[in-house]
């Protein structure tokens, strides 16, 4: 079991430095070899939560570790990972939906990773003003080495189009 | 705290999924041998689902709860079209969105048979979630979509009715001080009223409304 999980994860890390070289660059940012795409947040009403989500490849030769973001649009701006615990209670099947906080996300050097419904996401806790369909705001990582990585994010009812996303390799 | 990086993680949840769902056909009795003599093997691909298919199928427990508009919602009322029931709360960031954009997706895919399923979002944080708050996250994504609330008896007893799991967990940072966890199943109640298909999160959406077509 051990071996065919590791096989997979080669698998992904080989997918994922493919992935790299077929990137169009329209609407990627790379700054400290990171490359951001996809990025879209989901619209919701002020006073609510948004979530955003995107791909993130590391093209540098280093792990770079994301260690906060921060968004004008919102109280609070936290890393989250939605996590599903499967059960079996009393013969009956439940899939329980969980969240919690990550302080550290990293992007390993040439890999990826994947932030996306049901799992990883930048979270906006407490909207100060309503994320609107079509518009765009900044969104600022900072890694552990003190740099700063400014994105634009696009905000979307329904998630950008398959077209968007280049990087499936997971399925 | 926690370090997160690119590890395979996801695909142990899936090997979970998988073995769970092995026990839960087994536990539910799906796919008998009896079913399989009497259909052949020609229309097994026919009744291959991608969800846990209830059988046999036993009557949905009725919901009776407010809609967005503070119009009464009754279940039964809906016989003769197919219900999709979700159970979630407006505050839900990640979970509950995709959910309802999946459910958009479905009806683009089924086309015209899309006026055959309603798309339900049960309130399970009924304290917050008035009409007015369902209103306005549901409709977000689809106008057509019901958005449910009641009082917090009312839905205790529907969670409970449909093994359906919730939990306030008390965190500062929620805007409104807790967030819920709560199961993730999509709930497939049929044209006779029975309670058929459960849907795990992340079954894509062409497979759902393939699914759907399948008991229309």
């Amino acid at each position: 079991m051990r071996k065919l999980l590791s096989s997979h994860v080669v698998l992904l890390m080989l997918a994922a430095v493919v992935a790299v070289g077929f990137v169009d660059g329209s609407a990627a940012y790379a700054a400290e070899g990171l490359v951001f795409e996809g990025v879209w947040a989901r619209a919701a009403s002020e006073g609510h939560t948004s979530a955003a989500y995107m791909h993130i490849a590391n093209t540098g030769s280093g792990d770079v570790i994301i260690v906060a973001a921060a968004a004008d649009v919102a109280d609070r701006v936290e890393i989250h990972e939605t996590t599903m615990e499967v059960t079996m209670e009393d013969g009956r099947l439940s899939q329980i939906m969980r969240m919690e906080e990550i302080e550290q996300l990293v992007v390993p050097a040439g890999g990826a990773v994947e932030l996306k419904p049901g799992g990883l996401h930048v979270m906006f806790i407490g909207l100060t003003r309503e994320l609107v369909e079509g518009e765009t705001f900044a969104l600022t990582f900072y890694t552990q080495d003190g740099g700063a990585i400014e994105v634009d994010v696009t905000v979307t009812v329904l998630g950008l189009d398959d077209d968007d996303h280049h990087h499936h390799h997971d399925h | 705290m926690r370090t997160r990086s690119n590890r395979p993680r996801r695909i142990i949840i899936l090997l979970t999924i998988v073995l769970v769902m092995s026990g839960a056909y087994a536990a539910w009795g799906l796919y008998t041998m009896s079913q399989w003599e009497e259909t052949g093997p020609g229309s097994v691909a026919e009744a291959s689902f991608h969800g846990f298919l209830m059988d046999p199928p036993a009557p949905a427990p009725d919901i009776e709860l407010i809609d967005q508009h503070y119009q009464p919602f009754r279940l039964a009322d809906h016989e003769g079209k197919l219900v999709v029931i979700f159970f979630g709360y407006t505050n839900c960031p990640d979970v509950c969105p995709a959910t309802l954009v999946y459910y958009t997706q479905v009806k683009r895919a089924l086309g015209p048979l899309a006026d055959q399923v309603e798309f339900v979002f049960v309130s399970v944080d009924p304290e917050y979630d008035t009409p007015e708050h369902l209103r306005e996250y549901v409709e977000r994504f689809d106008p057509a979509f019901y958005g449910l609330t009641g009082d917090e008896e009312q839905i205790r007893e529907l969670a409970l009715a449909y093994g359906v799991y919730y939990n306030k967990v008390e965190d500062e940072s929620s805007p409104v001080g807790y967030w819920v966890e709560h199961t993730a199943f999509s709930f497939v109640v049929d044209t006779d009223g029975n309670l058929r298909l459960v849907h795990p999160f992340g079954v894509e959406s062409e497979d759902i409304a393939s699914d759907l077509r399948q008991l229309l």
